[in-house]
């Protein structure tokens, strides 16, 4: 099984668009918290900026603007792709404005928001001006390295883990509001091993994902599968939902780089 | 052109991919280096690792009106509803925010552990004092006081614990 690398990014940039849009209604429905009582608050986030602190005065009466920016050009790209001239122009318009966000908001981000700037700006260095068979493929590369290094590193944070060795971690974590859930606390307390099997599991399964993704079709596409169904439930009983289209956005990418490998 | 343009674009994605397998590690030439990542570009994978998340943040703040001060009111949103959350989270920004803001609060503790009143003037202090003293209140209101409160697990096996209490700053500084 391969897949076409201009496919690839194709399929990236689409689904990362539409995280990218989720996130960015999400960030429309708590817009007050740009405002002077939020947490985004021009004095609060200043505060933590070594420069560019006293540009958010400009930039303020702006925001809902760069938001609403960000959406449209978000929607537009997942609907039009990033191949056809207006999906282009979508791609330069919300990077620019994820960058604005970004830069104004510095609090609050994630992993997610992170792969998918890494993700929508490789696309964007691949399609414009023109799009380059070259330049996509080298966007395709840098996507799948990102994504493979992002679980190796996670797995090996884990392994050095006391709490994940010791198959504590997940109990830690269910035991929160934030990422949390009393059913899963509760079974997971009920049953340890369980507990102790579900973290090693998932050190393993980080740790070795490289070599199970660029190995051959029939250990690549069980692997994927099994990275979509993590974050699934990620999104279901620890809240991840940004985590459910960031990461799996990239998967395309992934298997256009195993089908180099293994052609 | 577009091999010279190529060539940029392979570089800068090379680079870039270097630099974010550094940045993992980060050691302390690096991390000199990288001050102030404000596109967040330079990424860290270490999901939930090596200390997993363990406690809920909450920032609360209480008011001093004719030196009276009033009960404490929270400031952190409840969590969004489990059964949308998974598609419709929007209160993971402001609560990822408070947590960005009191992890910060929490190292500047560990440093200044021998001199902690020079918390008050590390960057997250007064970032979650700009955000108490932002909350609209009545004119007669002369001071605010914050503190950070943590909790894990539920319902009557819920633990709560203080991590922190600021000290009362006038509203008129």
């Amino acid at each position: 099984m391969t897949l076409d690398p201009s496919l690839a990014l194709d399929l990236t940039a689409r689904i990362a668009a539409f995280g990218s849009l989720v996130s960015t209604l999400e960030l429309l429905a708590v817009q007050r918290e740009f405002g002077p009582a939020g947490v985004f608050n021009r004095d609060a986030v200043a505060a933590l900026s070594w420069r560019g602190g006293q540009n958010f005065a400009r930039i303020d009466p702006l925001i809902v603007f760069v938001l609403v920016v960000q959406a449209v050009s978000s929607a537009a790209l997942a609907v039009l792709g990033p191949f056809a001239i207006a999906g282009r122009l979508a791609t330069a318009v919300c990077v620019g404005a994820r960058a604005i966000g970004r830069w104004r908001r510095l609090l609050g981000g994630d992993g997610a928001e992170q792969i998918t700037s890494l993700a929508l700006i490789a696309v964007a260095l691949a399609v414009l001006p023109v799009p380059g068979p070259a330049r996509v493929r080298l966007a395709v590369a840098f996507i799948a390295g990102q994504l493979l290094l992002s679980y190796v590193t996670a797995g090996i944070a884990k392994l050095l883990s006391p709490a994940w060795r010791g198959g504590t971690a997940l109990s830690e974590i269910a035991a929160t509001e934030t990422h949390g859930h009393p059913l899963a606390l509760g079974v997971l307390r009920r049953a340890p091993r369980v507990e102790l099997l579900l973290c090693w599991t998932i050190i393993v399964f980080e740790c070795l994902i490289p070599a199970l993704v660029l190995g051959p079709v029939w250990l690549a596409v069980p692997a994927l599968a099994i990275g979509l169904a993590f974050h699934i439930g990620c999104a279901v009983t620890m809240g991840l939902n940004s985590f459910l289209w960031a990461f799996p956005a990239t998967y395309p990418c992934v298997l256009a780089v195993r089908g180099w490998l293994w052609p | 052109m577009d091999t010279v343009w190529t060539t940029v674009v392979a570089a800068v994605l090379g680079s870039w991919l270097a630099a974010s397998v550094v940045h993992q590690v980060s050691p302390r030439w690096w991390a000199g280096r990288i001050r102030s990542d404000v596109f967040g570009l330079l990424p860290r994978w270490n999901f939930f690792a090596p200390r997993p998340v363990h406690d809920d943040v909450h920032v609360v703040f209480r008011e001093c009106r004719g030196g009276q001060w009033s009960a404490w009111q929270a400031l952190t949103p409840a969590a969004s509803p489990r059964a949308i959350r998974w598609i419709w989270n929007p209160q993971r920004y402001t609560r990822k925010a408070a947590t960005d803001l009191v992890n910060g609060l929490r190292r500047s503790m560990a440093r200044f552990d021998a001199t902690p009143r020079a918390v008050l003037l590390s960057s997250s202090y007064v970032g979650l004092l700009g955000w108490v003293m932002g909350q609209p209140g009545a004119a007669d209101v002369t001071h605010r006081q914050f503190a950070v409160l943590t909790s894990s697990g539920f319902g009557p096996e819920q633990k709560l614990n203080v991590l922190f209490v600021s000290e009362p700053h006038s509203r008129d500084a």
